[in-house]
């Protein structure tokens, strides 16, 4: 009982819907009587007009005398031939006085004419004339009584308000039939909308694939809640990495904290240690605001037109020296010219974590070749080393936030470089794969970009990066 | 200097004063932005350092008001805030330099020399720039010392020139990176040390070696080298 109550009070039904369709189809009905009616009159009229001419014609058959008393002698035998008619003819002298008829009607204009009559008894009755005049100045009116028009006054109220009834009736009939069937589907996504909004993701709205638009709902809000579930796994996936991630150079900066140490020299070793920690915990928290950033798509500065080919080679540069310090060597180029739309100093940092990857984690004596070719209407940018790569499973998973190759302890970065660099290139709408380059490994990034019309040499102080408007050096 | 310092966090601001007072500033410290217009009103000051977030005012806010009351001296500011449109956004403020926490007080130090001692703005095209015998062609991409000369690639020339611009001043690692790459990430650890390097070899087989490593301060190009 307190279920249904509850279920009554939660369930918001259609509410005055369902009267308002009533009153549309009422309405709608009534209109359609209406015309109905409307036109089945006119097309009666338009019959009577016919008879009239018809009896006209006969009452006055080409080629016969055409003067009063003629007339008169033909309409009195044509009435005198017929017990009952509908149809009564009247002669009219040139003075406009009636002189044969038994219908006291006064002389109407020429043609048709729409009237009201009375014939002998109190009760006016509608009807169409149709007078001529006779050439010595008499009328002729041949008068038809028009039943369908007293039909249609008599019968229009009723059946407009019976046709009203019956179609409010229907309409609050079929709106709540067809709101109980809404409600029964809304329902089950409701019940699953609850479950998940309650912490379940595993809940799926049933899909039944006859229900036509419901099931694209449902299965829209299906999609929807796999990608959520997806995100909601990545986050739990994250916070827990990074606990961990934090908790290590966390628990050496207190071990280094509790140490005691008389000898200056021992005391500054040890602030020394603990700076180092906490600066790792500082790259860490610097490395993911930089990866929320870039993913929900703030960023410095607007997206402006890049030489992709001369960002490259400046990366390069920069990063050459360092590769050697590493005992790494590094060949430069080829790139081909490439234009692209992106942020500058994102890319800067995409192509100087990957190169810096190679410094870091592939070993003394490897070799790396960093190249762009253009394929369509795509930029293909390869950093390839042949070094000791990456086990298949191990490329994607590095990709995700806080994992990280198999390296010894003294070489762990902040495990969110791939994750960050996966996240630039998604900002450039590019895609970044990782190889296997037996030996070693490639990464491989594609950009949308184009070829650039050719345009000549300016020489230009400081640019850096083909970024036309930045000077690298402030000018101060 | 005469420095006005202007944050709300006793810990911090009380560590600033001290480590900048034994560095041979003075320091006047103010808590809140109303404070702060008070304490601009009654001295002049050579620079400003300014905690983007205060308990009244914003610091960029303050900055507004302060430029009312007359002419800003060179500005720096803190900030928990370190995204790099945070920073693009406070040096759209008016602050001539931006630093996030948590900061180096050395880094601070060089940030504060290099605003204040910024003379007069260079005006149009820089087409070379000389200290001594050390001349830096825009045009080429070319160092000459004395007679002697190589091109240099754009990293190097980039280098150089800030270091130049910067003659006699320390340099800090993160300066260069923001002069010479990006401001908006953190630079990799070995990336402007391995590139000064390089450019202290190029320099040398010219027969010139101006650039001087201050040991976990940065660098400074000495212009008396140069001669």
């Amino acid at each position: 009982m307190l279920v249904t109550v509850r279920r009554r009070e939660s369930d918001p039904g259609i509410g005055r819907l369902s009267l308002r369709i009533g009153a549309a189809v009422a309405l709608g009905m009534a209109v359609a009587a209406s015309i109905v009616l409307a036109l089945t009159s006119l097309q009666f009229s338009r019959e009577l007009d016919a008879s009239l001419y018809k009896e006209m014609g006969k009452l006055m058959p080409p080629g016969a005398p055409r003067d009063t008393a003629s007339v008169a002698d033909r309409v009195i035998r044509r009435a005198a031939s017929r017990s009952t008619s509908m149809k009564i003819a009247l002669l009219y002298d040139a003075s406009g006085r009636r002189i044969v008829g038994r219908v006291d009607l006064p002389l109407q204009r020429d043609g048709l004419v729409t009237l009201s009559y009375r014939d002998g008894d109190s009760k006016p009755k509608d009807g169409r004339a149709f007078t001529i005049r006779l050439p010595d100045g008499a009328h002729l009116t041949v008068l038809h009584h028009d039943e369908m028009k007293e039909v249609v006054r008599d019968m229009l109220p009723a059946l407009v308000l019976c046709l009203a009834l019956f179609g409010a009736l229907m309409g609050v009939l079929a709106s709540r039939a067809m709101a109980r069937m809404i409600a029964a589907r809304l329902a089950l996504t409701r019940t699953t909308a609850d479950a998940i909004a309650a912490g379940d993701l595993s809940q799926r709205v049933p899909v039944d694939d006859r229900e036509g638009i419901f099931a694209a709902q449902a299965q829209s809000f299906n999609r929807m809640i796999a990608r959520m579930e997806e995100m909601v796994e990545g986050q739990r996936h994250f916070a827990s990495h990074l606990a961990h991630d934090l908790r290590t150079p966390l628990t050496r900066l207190r071990a280094l904290l509790t140490r005691e140490s008389d000898d200056p020299a021992d005391f500054a070793a040890l602030r020394l240690a603990a700076g180092r920690e906490c600066t790792a915990i500082i790259a860490t928290f610097e490395a993911l605001l930089r990866l929320s950033e870039i993913e929900a798509g703030r960023h410095d500065a607007p997206r402006t037109v890049l030489m992709l080919d001369d960002l490259l080679e400046d990366v390069a540069n920069s990063m050459e020296p360092v590769l050697i310090e590493a005992g790494c060597a590094l060949v430069i180029g080829p790139f081909e010219p490439a234009i692209l739309m992106g942020d500058r100093s994102l890319l800067l940092q995409l192509f100087m974590n990957l190169l810096d990857n190679v410094a870091r984690h592939t070993g003394p004596g490897t070799r790396a070749r960093i190249a762009m070719r253009r394929e369509g209407t795509e930029a293909v940018v390869t950093l390839a080393d042949d070094g000791p790569g990456l086990a298949d499973a191990d490329r994607t998973r590095v990709l995700h936030p806080f994992e990280r190759g198999r390296d010894k302890g003294s070489k762990r970065g902040s495990g969110l470089g791939l994750a960050i660099a996966k996240a630039i290139v998604g900002f450039h709408d590019g895609s970044l794969r990782l190889l296997d380059g037996a030996p070693g490994m490639i990464v491989e990034i594609r950009f949308p970009a184009h070829q650039p019309a050719p345009v000549p040499e300016i020489g230009d102080l400081a640019g850096i990066s083909g970024s036309a408007e930045r000077s690298v050096i402030p000018a101060a | 200097m005469q420095l006005l310092l202007v944050e709300d966090d006793p810990l911090i601001a009380e560590e600033l004063t001290g480590k900048l007072g034994a560095l041979g500033h003075r320091c006047r410290h103010c808590v809140t932005g109303t404070e702060a217009i008070g304490a601009f009103a009654d001295a002049a000051y050579d620079a400003i350092i300014l905690d983007r977030m205060l308990p009244d005012l914003t610091g960029t806010g303050l900055l507004d008001h302060l430029r009312t009351q007359g002419p800003l001296p060179p500005v720096l500011m803190l900030s928990a805030l370190g995204s790099s449109s945070d920073k693009i956004e406070g040096l759209n403020a008016g602050a001539d330099d931006y630093l996030a926490k948590p900061y180096d007080i050395g880094e601070l130090n060089a940030r504060l020399a290099a605003i204040v001692r910024r003379g007069p703005q260079v005006h149009g095209d820089v087409i070379s720039l000389s200290i001594g015998q050390l001349r830096l062609d825009g045009t080429n991409h070319n160092v000459r010392f004395g007679t002697a000369q190589r091109h240099l690639n754009r990293i190097e020339f980039s280098l150089l020139l800030f270091l130049m611009r910067h003659a006699d001043r320390l340099v800090t690692r993160a300066m260069l990176f923001e002069g010479v790459w990006s401001h908006s990430f953190q630079p990799l650890p070995n990336l402007v040390d391995s590139n000064i390097s390089r450019l202290r070899r190029r320099l040398l087989e010219l027969g010139c070696d101006p650039i001087v490593t201050r040991r976990g301060e940065g660098y400074v190009l000495l212009s008396e080298q140069c001669s």
